[in-house]
């Protein structure tokens, strides 16, 4: 019972700091770039990307070069700019 | 080099039993490639993360600046940036961020704690705003100068200021007309944050045989086909331990890496050097999962490792005696 009200405790922190928005943006960004910059498969980036907790939704728009990533209650849209600059993170 | 004993080195670096993952391999001898290695799905002209090595090409771009009249050692980071606050922050100049010794309060590391970590923050927190700004705003804790402390907050200052020193769109094209180009590497990438600054810290791209071309620029004394890309002494400046590094050393109990102004050294503190097998004036470029650009002045080698070490370390100092080794 004491791990689980420590579990929502957590997750009701997370979800009211700016800290949360890691979750999602290191995802998005680091496969954004594992994809278009670097050209590994989608399997390798999932895998290479992840981080502490895994992303809730990963939706990826391979003809546009962008994916929008999901996690502790944040989103996160990173997208392909150009072979100089890379990725960035969109929003 | 005996090539028994480099057999050992390429071996040793892609053993699938081990724990770390070597993606890509190149020793370089006298400007010849003695050998070159990739594992799958990698190739000798395909970009790859440098993380950290970012921060040592930072550095170049910085002396190429210096060479053409853009900013100086002596700039006051306030100039650029009124946010600067804390202990004694005007006399905060470009040559502390080089030398990693801003004194700004700055937690590097992420692994055990990653909520109370500053770099985290500011590359997927602040990424689509304004890093240099970020890092800015934080508190100066030590006078500046007097103590070494590796932050990646102060690449991208350092690169917030170039930037604010030329203007957008000579910055935007710098490191390909001055530095790139002139290097003929192709494969560069290098991203920026929300302010359309280079993100010096971590995010540049190349491929293994363009980074051993940053090595060699800097074997050669900065001169790359007798044409000289950085100022005369910029690579003494450079690979000489600082003094904030040297002050930290008298509460050291072990050895630890030194540092010049953004490139990591061999040279020892009193209890000697990090890699006791490679020669003490060999200098570095790190960085995370293990990505290595080594050179060694003497011996006139550069070696270039590329990696994905996510679950294990590799061990530096194996490497450096397989090549030191090979000479014998």
């Amino acid at each position: 019972m004491m791990n689980y009200i420590g579990l929502i405790s957590l997750m009701l922190v997370l979800t009211s700091c700016e800290f949360n928005k890691a979750f999602s943006s290191s995802f998005a960004k680091e496969y954004c770039s594992c994809r278009y910059v670097v050209g590994q498969t989608k399997e390798h980036c999932k895998e290479y990307a992840q981080n502490f907790i895994p992303p809730w939704s990963i939706k990826e728009n391979v003809e546009k070069k962008y994916v929008t990533v999901s996690n502790m209650f944040k989103t996160t849209t990173a997208s392909y700019v150009s072979k100089r600059y890379g990725c960035s993170i969109k929003e | 080099m005996n090539p028994k004993t480099i057999d050992k080195l390429f071996k040793y670096l892609f053993d699938k039993n081990e724990s770390f993952s070597t993606d890509s391999v190149i020793l370089i001898r006298n400007g010849k490639i003695l050998r070159e290695e990739y594992a799958k799905g990698y190739k000798a002209d395909g970009t790859h993360r440098t993380w950290s090595i970012s921060k040592s090409v930072t550095n170049t771009l910085i002396g190429i600046a210096i060479k053409k009249g853009i900013i100086s050692l002596e700039t006051k980071v306030k100039k650029f940036y009124p946010e600067l606050n804390g202990e004694n922050h005007e006399s905060m100049t470009l040559d502390h961020l080089l030398k990693m010794s801003s004194g700004i309060d700055w937690n590097e590391y992420y692994e055990e704690n990653p909520f109370a970590s500053h770099v985290i923050r500011m590359l997927y927190v602040y990424q689509n705003k304004d890093m240099a700004s970020y890092t800015a705003k934080q508190p100066v804790i030590h006078q500046p100068g007097t103590r070494f402390h590796y932050s990646s907050g102060e690449s991208n200052l350092i690169m917030g200021m170039l930037k604010k020193s030329m203007g957008l769109k000579d910055y935007e094209n710098f490191p390909w007309n001055e530095l790139f180009d002139k290097l003929n590497i192709e494969s560069a990438t290098w991203e920026r944050d929300g302010s359309d600054v280079f993100i010096g810290s971590s995010y540049l791209y190349l491929s293994p045989r363009d980074l051993a071309k940053i090595g060699k620029l800097y074997l050669n004394d900065g001169i790359w086909e007798k044409e000289r890309i950085l100022p005369e002494g910029w690579v003494e400046y450079t690979t000489t331990p600082n003094q904030a590094w040297k002050n930290n050393q008298t509460n050291e109990s072990k050895p630890k890496l030194a540092y010049g102004a953004h490139w990591w050294l061999n040279r020892p503190n009193r209890h000697g050097s990090v890699h006791p097998a490679a020669p003490e004036n060999v200098y570095m470029a790190l960085g995370h999962h293990g990505q290595i650009l080594a050179v060694f002045p003497d011996q006139k080698i550069i070696f270039v490792r590329m990696a994905a070490d996510k679950d294990g370390k590799i061990d530096r100092n194996m490497i450096f005696k397989f090549i030191m080794d090979s000479l014998k």
